[in-house]
């Protein structure tokens, strides 16, 4: 059965994160408590709130156990690599490595149980990898060629690996081409326990017209959407299952495709895109 | 305590006694096994504790467990007022450590760990307390008395019922009966429960493979042959084999 290998130390799975960083992302989107927030500050928080999470997944004792390996895609006028400092050049690079050399710590206070049903509030350090960024075009297509060539060799040295997941954040059409050749041969990259997996996520400020997994491509009227939807990978067993737990209404046909999300959606996408039940 | 990791231990007389194995999940080092057996036979107390994966410092949780259980002064039928003294001791525990900022983050969400405890009397009346996915199978002449506390290989999931180190916990289930002499008692983790519950319901039988587990060696190389068939799920495995002894006169049980 594809999408059931175990996911370990020996056989880690990978997770690479394209993020659209053109112009349009300085618009204004409404975030959870209703502020307005810039859309490239709502994007650069959530991966970096999902890769804090990825990480605290990974962490034993004082230790970090290096079940997956993360890549982190930049795209404006061309496609770029986003790790900095320690990491710097390195598409692709261990979760503990990545982990342990955030660019930065942030303080933030945290209200955790208490054991006696009331919680106390503890001052804890956050990771922060990414600043927001917000100038130039849409080069999407360029963004899914280096994923593509990134993951043709990390297919290739993992071959028992659960595939591959690519989550692509954007607001917008590309804007260097036709996306569906670069995300074809993307999907067509394979472990042996299945295809490589392509989330795409479309935040916008028009919400309430908000659609998630659709089944058909006669689910959305926008032609923009429709060319979306193809690119998007079928959701694979266990994101079904975690989409259905957060609420959304999901088939056999579902594909892992958000249109008008907003930062809520965002977020809950993000997390279904990297839920990994079959950690060991 | 007596505490059996990567290799097996034993303990008997009489044709019963106990025995331990403990095997790490393929690709993990010995000692990161989770699993966790311990053994009292004073006060006729047997435990296992599985620790979570997903929890920091899972398996020195199941040591405290385990450890706790066995010396504490009454069985117990509540989680609360055993466990509570047991969390304290953890955060003391913990606040001795130096952890980095990620360690010390994760450490405060709390260590996870399934819990069994079998307690059994002097003339074969015994009790036993669970929470999670951690298994006991009672024997007799080959025959499966009782599994407990889950009943079928459907029964396991991905997110068992856990003991934290922080906060509340849910309530555990009890069972007891009346043991004879000669009876078995097998603890186990969830990978060898759903396998065992496998083989009951295929109408198999489980008894005699476990005729074959005649040492630590024997029982790993089972394991990991049955892992690498996709017969077993490949995680820590533990297996705690309790067997009274056939003649009790003036011999207290194991």
């Amino acid at each position: 059965m594809p999408y059931s290998a175990e996911i370990g130390r020996r056989h880690p799975s990978c997770f690479v994160f394209l993020v659209d960083r053109s112009a349009s992302m300085a618009d204004s989107i409404v975030d959870a408590e209703g502020q307005e927030v810039q859309k490239a500050i709502a994007v650069a928080d959530a991966v970096n709130r999902l890769l804090d999470s990825l990480g605290q997944r990974c962490v034993k004792g004082n230790e970090i156990y290096d079940y997956f390996d993360v890549g982190a895609i930049g795209y404006s006028n061309e496609a770029l690599v986003l790790f900095e400092g320690v990491l710097a050049g390195r598409a692709i690079a261990a979760i503990g490595d990545v982990y342990e050399n955030p660019a930065r710590l942030e303080r933030r206070v945290q209200h955790l149980a208490d054991g006696m049903g009331g919680t106390i509030e503890v001052a804890n350090d956050f990771p922060v990898w990414f600043a927001p960024a917000a100038e130039g075009g849409t080069a999407m297509c360029a963004a899914l060629d280096l994923a593509g060539r990134l993951l043709t060799q990390w297919v290739a040295e993992h071959p028992h690996s659960y595939p591959p997941t690519v989550i692509n954040i954007t607001d917008g059409e590309a804007t260097d081409g036709d996306p569906t050749d670069a995300a074809t041969y993307l999907r067509s990259l394979h472990t042996l326990d299945g295809g490589v997996l392509l989330y795409n996520v479309h935040i916008s400020a028009d919400s309430p017209q908000s659609i998630a997994f659709p089944q058909t491509p006669e689910d959305l009227d926008d032609p923009y959407a429709r060319i979306m939807f193809e690119l998007s990978s079928p959701l694979p067993e266990p994101a079904r299952l975690a989409a259905e737990k957060e609420g959304y209404r999901v088939g056999p046909q579902s594909r892992a495709f958000m249109f008008n999300a907003d930062p809520v959606k965002l977020v809950q996408f993000l997390d279904i895109g990297t839920r990994a039940h079959n950690l060991r | 305590m007596e505490k059996s990791q990567v290799s097996g231990e034993s303990q008997g007389a009489l044709g019963g006694g106990v025995t331990a194995y403990t095997l790490v999940k393929g690709g993990n080092d010995p000692q990161d096994c989770e699993d966790v057996c311990g053994w009292d036979t004073a006060t006729g107390r047997y435990a296992l504790a599985d620790g979570a994966t997903e929890s920091s410092f899972a398996q020195e949780w199941g040591e405290m467990l385990v450890a706790g259980f066995l010396a504490a002064p009454r069985f117990a039928v509540e989680v609360g007022p055993w466990v509570r003294p047991l969390q304290r001791q953890w955060a003391e525990h913990l606040q001795g450590r130096s952890l980095s900022w990620f360690a010390k983050r994760k450490a405060q969400l709390g260590a996870h760990a399934t819990f069994l405890g079998l307690e059994i009397g002097t003339q074969g009346g015994w009790r036993a307390i669970a929470l999670g996915d951690s298994c006991l199978f009672w024997w007799r002449d080959g025959q499966l008395l009782e599994g407990f506390p889950l009943k079928s290989s459907a029964a396991f999931g991905y997110r068992p019922p856990l003991l934290t180190s922080v906060g509340n916990n849910p309530p555990a289930r009890l069972t007891a009966g009346q043991a004879q002499p000669g009876d078995e008692f097998w603890l186990v983790s969830d990978a060898l429960g759903r396998w065992l519950w496998q083989q009951i319901e295929g109408s198999r039988s489980p008894w005699s493979q476990g005729q074959q587990w005649v040492d630590a060696v024997a029982f790993a190389l089972w394991v990991e042959e049955a892992r690498a068939m996709g017969h077993l799920h490949n995680d820590d495995t533990a297996l705690l084999r309790v067997a009274l002894p056939r003649y009790t006169e003036r011999v207290p049980l194991p």
